[in-house]
């Protein structure tokens, strides 16, 4: 669960950077876009890169919702009779939302490419400009599709608090100190995201990127 | 106090099990909660029915022999108190209480509260000891300890704190000089004491 | 009807003679040896897996022997030794004190009254040093001091400091040592393992103890274990009187079974009673709860000096306390010794001066203390007691007195074993409480500790080869008659307890039991006492075979059947203690005699009538018992009268 949350992780941060690209302008951004479809070319021929990536990332959402359902699994065969006076699970908000939290990631996910990958489900679906296809998404008479997005987003936030802090621990991380130090770490990581993937949707909303 | 207990009997391991309740009346807020129990068996026995079986020996916070769940709780409300040094001044009259065993595969219920936990003896058998056979240790004062070390309870102290006696704290890296005596002692120390009250 | 009759005297044939301090080590070069290749054909069966138990058995697996264990807890590292607070004594010497293996030895018979054999305390305070060495090479965390060596402490009767400690778990970290090498072993294979079994009869075969009849006491199943020999690590019986200090497990039925088959039973009478436990709080109690002895160091006992004064004690004025002890001793005040303190607070609850919700309790009064060195100091010092005080009573000792009470604690007399620990049955061995050898009629404060190792790690292992060695043995398996006939007993009894079928409860009847032991057996016995004792519990006895109703069936886990055939046991001890007691006309470490105090009430013994051992010979149910007499010789320690005024 670790390894495939890290590169996952790994991901998310890359694309929020390229993200942030939209205040750099229209050209830029677009540019920004059609590059990454160039990466490693010419030793790689074109968008060969980004299927390289777009399977390693698959694999990783896949070993990931495998891992967790195998130790869900395990977790219930170690205890076969449930206490019948059961307290409240002990542990934040997010630590146990973690399972249905991931189901609301995965579906947003699909959404996510539909819209602003494969274009079915954006209003402008025009490959070729991105920049718009993102202006015309979030334009405030869409506010519903903004809503959904911030819920989302703020749903991989808590996710990853838990699951950054519990990877460190998966990883060998075992005294008190450090486990202060990865708590915080891990806020520091959810919420530098949280803002960095939002910040995007609202400048649209706001007009303050059209 | 007039208490309500759920308690769940289970004839046998293969048996299914349930909770059964019970209310027991003429309480004393001096009882353990063990005393208690004690007091709800003699009326059961007296009037021809199975007793409860729980687990239990020294009564005085230390065996480990134990371990009911009360409430959903490992040995109950009070925090750091075993099942047997609780006493029933900490509930209120008229409650209803639920006991339950502790319940995971590893450690299935033999019947009603009493549960096999060999596993753990597995688990110490498997390495969980210093090797030092009899008649092979060294003079004890050959190989000091740190104060700290030695004082410090096992639940307060990092695991990589916990070092073998043999080992010079602080001075010598970890498994620099086992004793002659132990060439294959290891490396980790026995699993980390239990805290006990008292 | 006579109560015992007399037999012919008995000696201990296996202590060599010669001075005193080359005996050991004589008798381990002159014992036989068991060759290597020889040793794991034998197996040694062994019961009890506390400090003496646990040791025993992982050294001898350690030697090649096939051990089989048996406990009837859970696991073997529950056993009772876990609960000892204060220490372990040896004579290292690391105070540069005066200490030594002579004064170990001598302290140790002296504070056992004279009534220990020399030979046996001596090479207990020899190996005693060993034993530091082993435990500290296992790991338990004994005490330091800040340059990283050994800590000790002083305790009750020396004057030299020499008790290692670890926190106040002493006996827990020792068990816990003990435990990882037996469990070595058990993962190696050379134990096998038997928790949650009871032994309940012992096979004789050709006079030789070869095996036991145990209960699996999960299945219910009973099977009969074949071995070369028989050790028994079983505990002490001061379950006898229902409440004590004790494990509610403890019980006397190992020995007690061993004793019904031959084995003499050794100075029955001597019971340690512990003079700071927790009062009784009403008739559900169960057990009672020991607080370190060293709390007499700072609190001031006392009652109110008028009968009845149900004033709450800090409505009590100076004038109306009587701190009794530092009254009537001088120059020793709060801290004489267990037995003194003992008395002194039953006389004064006789009295009618006892505090409590059942008068039978004196204060342990910390105010002055508090006033003196601060609050901080004394939460430093006994802040983990002072909340397991509150634990059980609800009261915060630090605002209102402290209430005790003395309790049973623990009991020195024992099988009868010789030397080398073997008893009056060949083949049947004897280590730690379940003895009777080495502490007299008196126990020391850390003594027990340090007398289950010694046995266990180092002396029987070298004692039961020389046994071994005179073999082989003949085959003989579970089919052969005298075990045929040992499990058919153990069934017949056990369906006779569940066909009683009465009306009162086994509990019921082992509280009363207890009652009269305490009253008249107790802390002071007299003559009239005794005499009525033994009426009660005969008359008692017969109640519990007519009366006593245990449920559920013998073929499943019973808990209440386990209770009743331990009971059954206690019963019969019961009458042996109080005919030892009515029969040893003087008073002696753990055993007061009404009859027999100086004119300051101080025990008095009778060493021209009373320097022996008393080991008891069974002869059956209801005949009255054999006396062995084996007289005890001071050749090094001359007896002389304790004062502590």
């Amino acid at each position: 669960m670790a390894v495939t949350g890290i590169l996952l992780v790994l991901f998310l941060i890359v694309h929020m950077l390229g993200n942030l690209k939209i205040f750099t302008g229209e050209t830029s951004f677009d540019h920004y876009a059609h590059w990454l479809r160039d990466i490693g070319t010419p030793l790689l021929p074109h968008t060969w890169y980004l299927w390289i990536q777009r399977i390693v990332l698959t694999v990783a959402v896949v070993a990931h919702i495998v891992a967790a359902t195998v130790l869900a699994r395990r977790a219930r065969a170690a205890r076969p009779v449930k206490y019948a006076h059961r307290k409240k699970v002990q542990g934040s908000y997010a630590a146990r939302t973690m399972r249905w939290g991931g189901v609301i990631i995965l579906l947003f996910v699909i959404y996510h490419i539909l819209d602003l990958t494969t274009g079915h489900l954006n209003p402008q679906g025009d490959a070729s400009n991105p920049y718009g296809n993102v202006v015309a998404d979030f334009a405030p008479e869409r506010w519903y599709v903004t809503l959904f997005y911030t819920l989302a987003i703020v749903t991989v936030g808590f996710h990853l608090r838990h699951g950054a802090f519990s990877a460190f621990r998966s990883l060998g991380q075992q005294t008190p100190r450090g486990e202060r130090r990865a708590r915080n770490a891990a806020l520091v990581l959810a919420v530098a995201l949280c803002a960095g993937y939002l910040v995007v949707p609202f400048a649209v909303l706001t007009g303050l990127v059209s | 106090m007039n208490l309500t207990l759920r308690i769940w009997r289970q004839k046998g391991p293969e048996d299914k099990g349930r909770m059964v309740t019970y209310p027991v009346d003429d309480v004393s807020p001096d009882m353990s909660f063990l005393e208690m129990l004690d007091v709800l068996n003699e009326r059961l026995i007296l009037a021809g029915e199975d007793p409860v079986a729980f687990d239990h020996d020294c009564r005085e916070g230390i065996c480990g022999m134990c371990g009911l769940m009360i409430n959903g709780d490992a040995h109950g409300p009070q925090r750091g108190t075993t099942a047997c040094q609780l006493h029933m001044r900490q509930f209120k009259d008229g409650e209803t209480i639920d006991i339950e065993p502790w319940r995971a595969s590893a450690f299935p219920v033999v019947k009603d509260l009493v549960v096999n936990r060999n596993a753990f003896d597995k688990i110490i058998a498997a390495g969980g000891y210093i090797t030092a056979p009899t008649g092979s240790a060294p003079e004890a004062h050959s190989t000091p300890v740190a104060k700290a070390n030695a004082d410090a309870p096992s639940s307060r102290r990092p695991a990589s704190a916990a070092v073998p006696a043999w080992r010079p704290a602080r001075t010598a890296p970890a498994c620099s000089s086992p004793p002659p005596s132990s060439p294959s002692s290891r490396c980790c120390p026995r699993a980390s004491r239990s805290v006990t009250p008292g | 009807m006579e109560l015992f009759t007399e037999g012919d005297p008995i000696a201990d044939t296996k202590a060599p003679a010669g001075p005193i301090d080359r005996r050991w080590e004589t008798r381990r070069f002159e014992a036989k040896l068991v060759n290597p290749a020889n040793r794991r054909k034998m197996t040694v069966i062994v019961v009890g897996t506390g400090l003496a138990g646990g040791s025993a058995a992982a050294t001898l697996a350690e030697q090649g022997y096939h051990v089989k264990s048996y406990c009837y807890q859970d696991s073997p590292r529950r056993a009772h030794s876990i609960a000892a607070q204060g220490g372990i004594n040896a004579a290292k010497n690391y105070r540069n004190d005066g200490d030594s293996v002579h004064r170990l030895f001598y302290d140790t018979v002296k504070g056992g009254d004279f009534r220990s054999r020399e030979s046996n305390v001596h090479r207990l305070a020899e190996v005693s040093v060993n034993i530091i060495d082993q435990c500290v090479a296992q790991g338990v965390p004994f005490a330091r001091e800040y340059g990283g060596l050994l800590d000790t402490r002083s305790f009750g009767g020396a004057q030299v400091q020499r008790t290692f400690y670890a926190r106040g778990q002493t006996g827990q970290q020792l068990l816990l040592g003990a435990y990882q090498a037996l469990e070595r072993q058990i993962g190696l294979g050379s134990v096998e393992m038997n928790a949650r079994h009871e032994m309940l009869e012992l096979v004789l075969v050709d006079g030789k103890a070869r095996g036991i009849v145990v209960r699996d006491l999960v299945t219910g199943e009973i099977s009969t274990e074949m071995a070369d020999a028989v050790v028994l690590a079983s505990g002490g019986y001061g379950n006898v009187f229902y409440l004590s200090t004790n494990a509610k497990g403890c019980n006397v039925t190992a020995t007690w079974r061993a004793h019904r088959k031959g084995a003499y039973f050794a100075n029955p009478c001597y019971t340690q009673i512990h003079p700071t436990c927790i009062p009784v709080s009403g008739d559900h109690q169960s057990k009672l709860t020991l607080m370190s002895e060293s709390l007499r160091n700072d609190g001031r006992v006392w009652v109110p000096k008028a009968k009845g004064d149900d004033r709450s004690p800090k409505d009590i004025p100076e004038d109306d306390r009587d701190y009794y002890l530092e009254r009537i001793y001088p120059s020793f005040g709060n801290l004489v010794p267990r037995d003194i303190a003992s008395r002194a607070a039953k006389n004064v609850c006789d009295e009618g001066r006892g505090v409590g919700p059942t008068k039978l309790g004196v204060y342990l009064d910390f105010a002055d203390a508090i006033h003196r060195l601060g609050r901080k100091a004394i939460e430093a010092k006994y802040g983990n007691l002072f909340e397991m005080y509150e634990r059980i009573t609800g009261e915060d000792p630090y605002e209102v007195p402290m209430r005790i009470y003395p309790a049973v604690h623990y009991t020195m007399g024992g099988l009868w074993v010789d030397y080398d620990l073997q008893s009056s049955i060949p083949g049947l061995f004897v280590i730690g409480e379940a003895n009777f050898s080495d502490h007299g009629a008196n126990r020391l404060g850390a003594s027990a500790l340090m007398q289950g190792l010694a046995d266990g790690y180092f002396v029987l292992p070298t004692t039961i080869a020389n046994y071994l060695a005179s073999g082989p043995l003949d085959k003989v398996d579970a089919s052969h008659p005298a075990a045929v006939e040992a499990r058919t007993d153990v069934e017949d009894r056990i369906r006779r307890l569940l066909a009683v079928n009465g009306d009162r409860t086994v509990d019921s009847f082992h509280r009363e039991l207890g009652q009269i032991m305490w009253e008249h057996c107790g802390m002071e016995r007299s003559e009239a006492g005794l005499r009525k004792a033994i009426d009660e519990i005969r008359a008692l006895r017969d109640q519990f075979w007519q009366r006593v109703k245990v449920s559920g069936t013998g073929e499943e886990l019973n808990q209440s059947l386990e209770k009743a055939g331990r009971v059954a046991d206690f019963f019969e001890l019961a009458e042996l203690m109080c005919i030892d007691a009515l029969h040893r006309e003087e008073s002696c470490g753990g055993h007061f005699r009404a009859e027999h105090q100086t004119p300051d009430g101080e025990a008095q013994r009778d060493d021209d009538r009373f320097a022996y051992v008393a080991a008891w010979e069974f002869t059956a149910t209801g005949e009255p018992s054999v006396l062995h007499k084996e007289d005890l010789k001071f050749e090094y320690v001359h007896p002389t009268q304790r004062s502590y005024k």
